[in-house]
């Protein structure tokens, strides 16, 4: 028996083809579609994670500033004086607040080569160094996460220009 | 395909965007912040530093750290007397005459296109790390003022740093880009780009996606930094006065008060007053001193009125070349992170006749943001945006009290359908008005009427029973469905209203704005409806009780809670929302130690319909007006 091409009329069979054409694209729509709101959930996902983490390191800069100021007390504290010791327990609790959340102090004494990574020079004058180097600790720098927080302020001694 | 990213190349800082899934995306740097300091340092040891950790070593190595190099890209040694000698590099004359920057630590002289590379190399090196891939192609923005040499120069930046430039675009184009301006027909809009350390302004006009500049001026010399000054100076003065010890003398001091006086501005941006703490900012042979002063949003104006002043020149004189004037500008986009203060916002609301500036983008981020979708256009990133239109007003239904109740916010992307139950406010209502509006407001008389109808046929039953499901459906065309149907009985409602989306832009514009400028008063008659419609309510269940607990009651305290019942009822019939929760607080009081009473009585579960602590019904989230 020989097989007919179809036996559907011409019309039929074009109208079945658009129909499949259109079935095609409106699928292939709907799987953007969805797809597309997936991705927005994501993104929005890592927008507020985003935002969480650039609000928190507002808030550990602005306490650390805090901490700044219990250092200036403490830098002015006679040894006798009887609140010295409270201030300086105060003090070591936000530390202690801000190394749990990953605060790290940026380690640094007098003497170290200056770093623009981790330091940021407010005060300079030349001296007899190779190289520009840390004289003073104005405030201290901290690191998140890996990144600098804030640079350690410091003064800089550098070695004298070529004339 | 390879992203185009678009880059704001700025005289203090840079910002660079990209198109990314039909949304531009400011890009962090490597230090995770949205801009990069355009500041280039040589150090002796040969390295090449870029951006903040460039800016950090500044004063160590101030001759070869390079910042504001855009004041001489592209421009002739004899044009740039001034620029040269405010900066503290030194700045030479090439051979053709052109300017050129000496750099100790290489031993050389550099075109300022040179550094402008190093700036865009660290931009595409910190876009390819966050784009995972290689960055190549870019639009960088340029002044409106700059000529064909500047442009040039910018360009051979780009291309030094390995970057095909496609377009070098206006910076205030770029910005009207970033607000989708480009697609208005003959508008005029006006720039006003208030940075860091330059003031620009610009007059555009916009006709079939063709932006032209018609006008721009400005002061290369003014910017936010100018109003930081004046609170360092402010704080200087004050300390003097005070202690009698010049700060400005104490560089880490100096470091802390500018640090404190850009906080201090940018809080008086939201707050009409801030407090400025410096503790042990300095000390002397009686011991440490602190600064702690107060300054007001007020004050802050008054001592930068001549700043702001300083704008009103450039500002006339765009316009006045434009040939155009203030009632003339259809639109006012704002640039630089320094418009976000109101002093700034209010002038140029003033200068513009009254034209409200567009809002939502990053002011710091609005140039490379354009700059970013002019790419994301040439790209052919943003054409295969699919296009979803938006309600442009709040749609919802008159409930109790003549207010409306909102079922779908302005702004809501189309298709949308949200169904809420709402129940009736009488005993034994048979059938319900729905009433559908359209507005910002909170009462429903202040709104448009999009259409009304009645759905009839609700079993008996006692108000707040019976649950009728309201569901507002638009479709892609913008056409609005709106059915109710009674849950019990099955019976259902609906109209189709088309006119809900093609409003004109500034009918929506006003409508806003009215309810803004009356949301106070709005809010407060809304809020008496809600009060007046709780008190209802409870003294509706208070006497449903009292019936349905008949002589268990003793006369005493049946006599107290009618009289707080009373009570109540004259509350509601005033106008004073305070005084009804008042009275709605008291009877409730009464009505839990009646019910505890009876319960107590009745040593068990007592009759149903004792009040409840909220005293409404789960689903009645509102309820319709009766007919």
């Amino acid at each position: 028996m020989s097989v007919e091409e179809t036996s559907f009329p011409e019309e039929v069979q074009a109208d079945l083809a658009a129909l499949l054409r259109e079935n095609a694209e409106l699928k292939d729509k709907y799987l953007r579609a969805a797809a597309s709101i997936e991705n927005a959930r994501k993104q929005a996902e890592r927008v507020a994670a985003a935002r969480t983490q650039s609000r928190l390191q507002e808030l550990y800069l602005r306490l650390l500033e805090v901490v700044d100021n219990l250092d200036r007390a403490l830098a002015y504290a006679n040894d006798d004086d009887p609140l010295a010791p409270g201030v300086r327990a105060t003090r070591e609790q936000l530390r202690d607040v801000l190394r749990r959340e990953g605060v790290t102090p940026i380690d640094l004494a007098p003497g170290a080569p200056f770093d623009p990574e981790v330091h940021e020079a407010v005060e300079t004058r030349e001296g007899h160094v190779a190289e520009p180097t840390v004289a003073a600790v104005g405030q201290p720098g901290y690191t998140f996460e890996g990144r600098v927080l804030r640079p350690a302020r410091v003064a800089v001694v550098r070695p004298p220009r070529e004339s | 395909m390879a992203k185009i990213v678009g880059i704001d190349l700025g005289t203090t800082n840079s910002v660079v965007a990209v198109v990314q899934d039909g949304d531009p995306v400011v890009i962090p740097t490597a230090e995770g912040s949205n801009t990069c300091p355009s500041v280039v340092a040589f150090t002796p040891k040969g390295e090449i530093l870029v951006g903040q950790i460039a800016k950090r070593q500044a004063i160590v190595n101030s001759e070869n750290t390079i910042y504001s190099i855009k004041r001489f890209i592209g421009r002739r040694y004899d044009e740039v007397e001034e620029e040269r000698k405010i900066v503290s590099y030194k700045v030479v004359a090439g051979p053709s005459g052109d300017a050129r920057v000496e750099v100790p630590a290489t031993g050389k002289t550099m075109p300022p296109q040179e550094i402008s590379a190093k700036v865009l190399q660290k931009l595409k090196r910190d876009a390819e790390a966050f784009l995972g891939e290689p960055v190549t192609q870019a639009v960088i923005t340029v002044p409106a003022y700059f000529n064909d040499s500047q442009r040039q120069a910018t360009k051979d930046a780009g291309t030094i740093a390995g970057l095909e430039v496609l377009r070098i675009i206006n910076e205030p184009t770029a910005a009207a880009l970033a607000y989708g301006l480009e697609k208005k027909t003959n508008e005029t809009i006006l720039v006003f780009d208030l940075g860091g350390g330059t003031f620009d302004v610009s007059v555009l006009e916009v006709s079939e996606g063709l932006v032209e500049v018609k006008a721009t001026n400005g002061d290369t010399h003014l910017g936010g930094d100018d109003w930081d000054e004046r609170i360092v100076r402010f704080l200087i003065e004050e300390f003097r006065k005070d202690q009698g010890i010049d700060l400005g003398k104490d560089r880490q001091a100096l470091q802390r008060l500018r640090e404190a006086a850009e906080k201090a501005k940018i809080e008086l941006s939201s707050l009409v007053e801030t407090e400025l703490n410096l503790p042990f900012i300095t000390a002397d042979a009686s011991g440490p001193k602190h600064l702690s002063v107060k300054l007001t949003r007020s004050k802050f104006e008054q001592m930068t009125e001549d700043l702001l002043e300083r704008c009103v020149g450039p500002f006339e004189r765009a316009l006045n070349d434009a040939g155009v004037t203030a009632g003339q500008i259809d639109e006012v986009v704002l640039v630089g992170g320094s418009t976000r203060m109101p002093m700034v916002q209010e002038r140029v609301r003033k200068l513009s006749g009254g034209k409200e500036p567009h809002r939502g983008v990053n002011p710091d981020e609005v140039v490379a943001v354009g700059a970013a979708i002019q790419g994301g256009v040439l790209g052919g990133e943003v054409k295969d945006v699919l296009l979803l239109d938006v309600t442009p007003l709040s749609l919802g239904v008159e409930t109790l009290g003549g207010v409306m109740t909102r079922l779908v916010e302005r702004n809501t992307t189309i298709p949308y359908r949200k169904t809420e139950t709402f129940s009736t406010a009488e005993d034994n209502q048979t059938g319900v008005d729905v009433h559908v509006l359209q507005g910002e407001r909170e009462m429903a008389s202040d709104n448009m009427t999009l259409g009304k109808f009645r759905l009839e046929g609700i079993a008996s039953a006692p108000r707040g029973v019976p649950q009728v499901e309201v569901t507002f459906d638009i479709d892609a065309n913008g056409i609005l469905n709106v059915s109710a149907k009674d849950k019990a009985t099955g019976k259902e409602q609906k109209i189709a209203i088309t006119a809900s989306t093609n409003l004109e832009k500034k009918d929506v514009e006003r409508l806003v704005r009215e309810a803004q400028q009356n949301a106070a008063d709005d809010r407060r008659r809304r809020e008496l409806v809600d009060a007046r419609n709780q008190a209802d309510t409870l003294i509706y269940q208070v006497e449903k009780s009292l019936k349905a607990l008949g002589d268990q009651v003793p006369a005493a305290d049946r006599s107290r809670v009618e009289a707080q019942v009373a009570d109540l009822r004259t509350a509601i019939a005033g106008e004073d929302a305070a005084r009804i929760r008042q009275g709605a607080e008291a009877l409730q009081q009464v009505a839990n130690a009646l019910a505890q009473q009876a319960a107590a009585r009745e040593s068990g579960p007592g009759p149903g319909g004792t009040p409840s602590g909220s005293g409404t019904d789960d689903v009645v989230e509102g309820e319709f007006t009766e007919a």
